[in-house]
């Protein structure tokens, strides 16, 4: 009843337009009214707050701001530069640089369309140049972008990790062996793709300049290092890592680099400040949201009545991948996470299934999500960038979608592959 | 008049955001090579980032799904969204009003090693709830000539 209405309100607010941070604060306003009626309403901006109120969250402001500020600072181009004397003379050289320069950027920052917005732009431009169908080159930019999320730092991993009440460090390390496997899948589809199309490559460079070319993008690509070395060491908290970061990028922008202008560091400012407020309004309305939940006890009603049915696990688990699937067709990946963990969480604990096996699961699930129409913020980012239409975006990226589609089974199925880190090196 | 409201926004946004991280960055030195713990750094930056988030989010594109509007007429989309506007400006209203009895309610409580008083954590969302109506209902004129 109380799960009905919720989603029957927020469903209908959405549908009209209605940004959702106001949907979810709309439909649990309207929900209390009902089912609550006797609670003083102050609770409202209480628990609003309450779900921004978190040290651990901080940490999301600091990785979009080590984020801009690599943008900001000409690192991309660095960035590039050492993929392309890396990988450029492969046949479809430029679309391996995309899958590189993916993955280096993914260990900064922790969003999905902050690394499709940073490394989109120039590489596209210079993949058209080269004579790569536009769809083609903005189809890949859009899929390798979501090794951001997946690779740490990770900005839904944090969110899962608050929401769950798991390590935020555990839940970053388990996210490196399913993002190296998205890489490698992405980079396989470019090989066969460059053949199937006949792509150009880059000249082969020499030995020395991939050399030089390392040392140049060395201190950016030792970023990601600290941040995840840090954590795992114990040396610092999330949130710490997160200012090492920022400092760390600043200052290579401004000393090594020469490129961070104090026009440029503002921008970078303001924009991660935008990011921020836009991201976690969203926490904190669906916190109101999750509260209902708990306090109805929804998860538990739902377990209990789906251990009543006597499911294979393995029928649960693409049940479930397919719940999530469609919800994230609709919804950005935080706002899915804050209505989703609540619920489906403690159904997965009582058919055993580890708590960072599901949230690597549901994360790289809802990131997909990024991808699919009909709302899917990347696609339309990349669309605009590689100037072609949202359709031909969808159509060139149907075998890079494959590819995520068959690392989420591996994830879903094989608990090894987001687990094996945490034990050798996390602790878990 | 309401450009430069927005620009001093932002300017806030950014000062919070720099203070934010150099406080941590701050935290991480003094415990490691000074040796000194801030048991009321914690607390501040908790604070400030409540702060950072309520007025950034007055400044942000919000997500939201716009298919429907794409889909009617002009005169139709016209009056969704000023149905729009008018759900996000009584949410916020209804927001603002509440945080305003928490205000009053949280008059005593004090944070236990920084010397405020817990109010000003929810002045944030009166102060930005404030700002994020008036952004919101200034942005309609704009809207409805099908600016987005």
């Amino acid at each position: 009843m109380a799960l009905t209405l919720l989603l029957g309100v927020m469903l209908a607010l959405t549908a009209l337009g209605i940004p959702l941070v106001f949907s979810l604060l709309g439909a649990s306003v309207f929900t209390l009214f009902i089912i609550r009626p006797e609670l003083p309403l102050t609770v409202l901006p209480q628990l609003f707050i309450g779900g921004i109120d978190n040290f651990v969250l901080l940490a999301i402001a600091l990785f979009f701001l080590a984020g801009e500020l690599m943008t900001a600072s000409g690192v991309i181009d660095r960035i590039l530069t050492f993929a392309r004397a890396l990988v450029g003379h492969m046949r479809g050289g430029l679309g391996q640089v995309g899958v590189v320069s993916s993955v280096v950027m993914a260990g900064v920052s922790g969003s999905a369309v902050a690394d499709a917005a940073a490394v989109g732009p120039l590489l596209i431009r210079s993949m058209k140049k080269e004579g790569y169908p536009a769809s083609f080159s903005a189809a890949l930019v859009e899929t390798a972008s979501t090794l951001g999320p997946i690779i740490p730092p990770s900005i839904p991993m944090i969110i899962y990790a608050v929401l769950a009440n798991v390590s935020v460090g555990t839940m970053f390390i388990a996210g490196i062996l399913p993002g190296v496997l998205i890489a490698i899948g992405l980079s396989t589809v470019v090989y066969i793709s460059a053949r199937r199309m006949n792509l150009p490559r880059s000249e082969r460079v020499s030995k020395t300049v991939i050399l030089s070319e390392t040392l140049r993008a060395g201190l950016a690509l030792l970023a990601p290092v600290i941040i995840v070395g840090g954590i795992r060491g114990g040396v610092f908290t999330p949130t710490e890592a997160g200012a090492v970061a920022t400092v760390y990028v600043l200052l290579i922008g401004v000393f090594a680099y020469r490129a961070l202008s104090f026009r440029g560091t503002l921008d970078a400012l303001i924009r991660a400040a935008h990011g921020t407020g836009a991201v976690l309004v969203i926490l904190g309305a669906s916190s109101i949201f999750a509260w209902i939940i708990a306090d109805q006890r929804i998860g538990q009603e739902l377990a209990a009545t789906i251990r009543g049915l006597d499911l294979e696990p393995w029928v649960l688990l693409l049940a479930l991948n397919v719940i999530f699937f469609v919800v994230g067709m609709f919804l950005d990946p935080l706002p899915a996470l804050v209505i989703l963990v609540p619920v489906f969480l403690p159904m997965v604990t009582a058919i055993g299934m580890d708590p960072i096996h599901f949230g690597v699961m549901i994360v790289l699930n809802l990131v997909i999500g990024l991808c699919t129409p009909p709302v899917g913020a990347l696609i339309y980012l990349m669309a605009s960038i590689g100037d072609v239409s949202p359709a031909a975006v969808v159509r060139a990226s149907l075998p890079f979608l494959a590819t995520l589609i068959i690392v989420l089974m591996l994830v879903t199925y094989i608990p090894a592959v987001s687990l094996t880190l945490p034990h050798l090196i996390g602790g878990h | 008049m309401l450009a430069l409201l927005q620009r001093v926004v932002d300017g806030v946004c950014a000062a919070l955001l720099a203070v934010i991280a150099a406080l941590a960055f701050y935290q991480v030195i003094a415990r490691y090579m000074l040796g000194v713990s801030t048991p009321w750094g914690e607390e501040l930056l908790r604070l400030l980032f409540v702060w950072l988030v309520l007025l950034g989010a007055t400044r942000t594109a919000h997500m939201r799904i716009d298919l429907l509007e794409q889909a009617v007429s002009p005169r139709v989309r016209q009056a969704l969204v000023v149905l729009q506007t008018l759900v996000a400006a009584s949410l916020l209203g209804f927001m603002i009003w509440h945080a305003l009895t928490l205000i009053e309610l949280t008059a005593y409580d004090r944070y236990t090693a920084l010397p405020v008083s817990v109010q000003w954590l929810y002045r944030a969302m009166l102060i930005g709830g404030v700002l994020w109506l008036v952004f919101t209902v200034a942005g309609v004129a704009g809207r409805l000539r099908g600016e987005n």
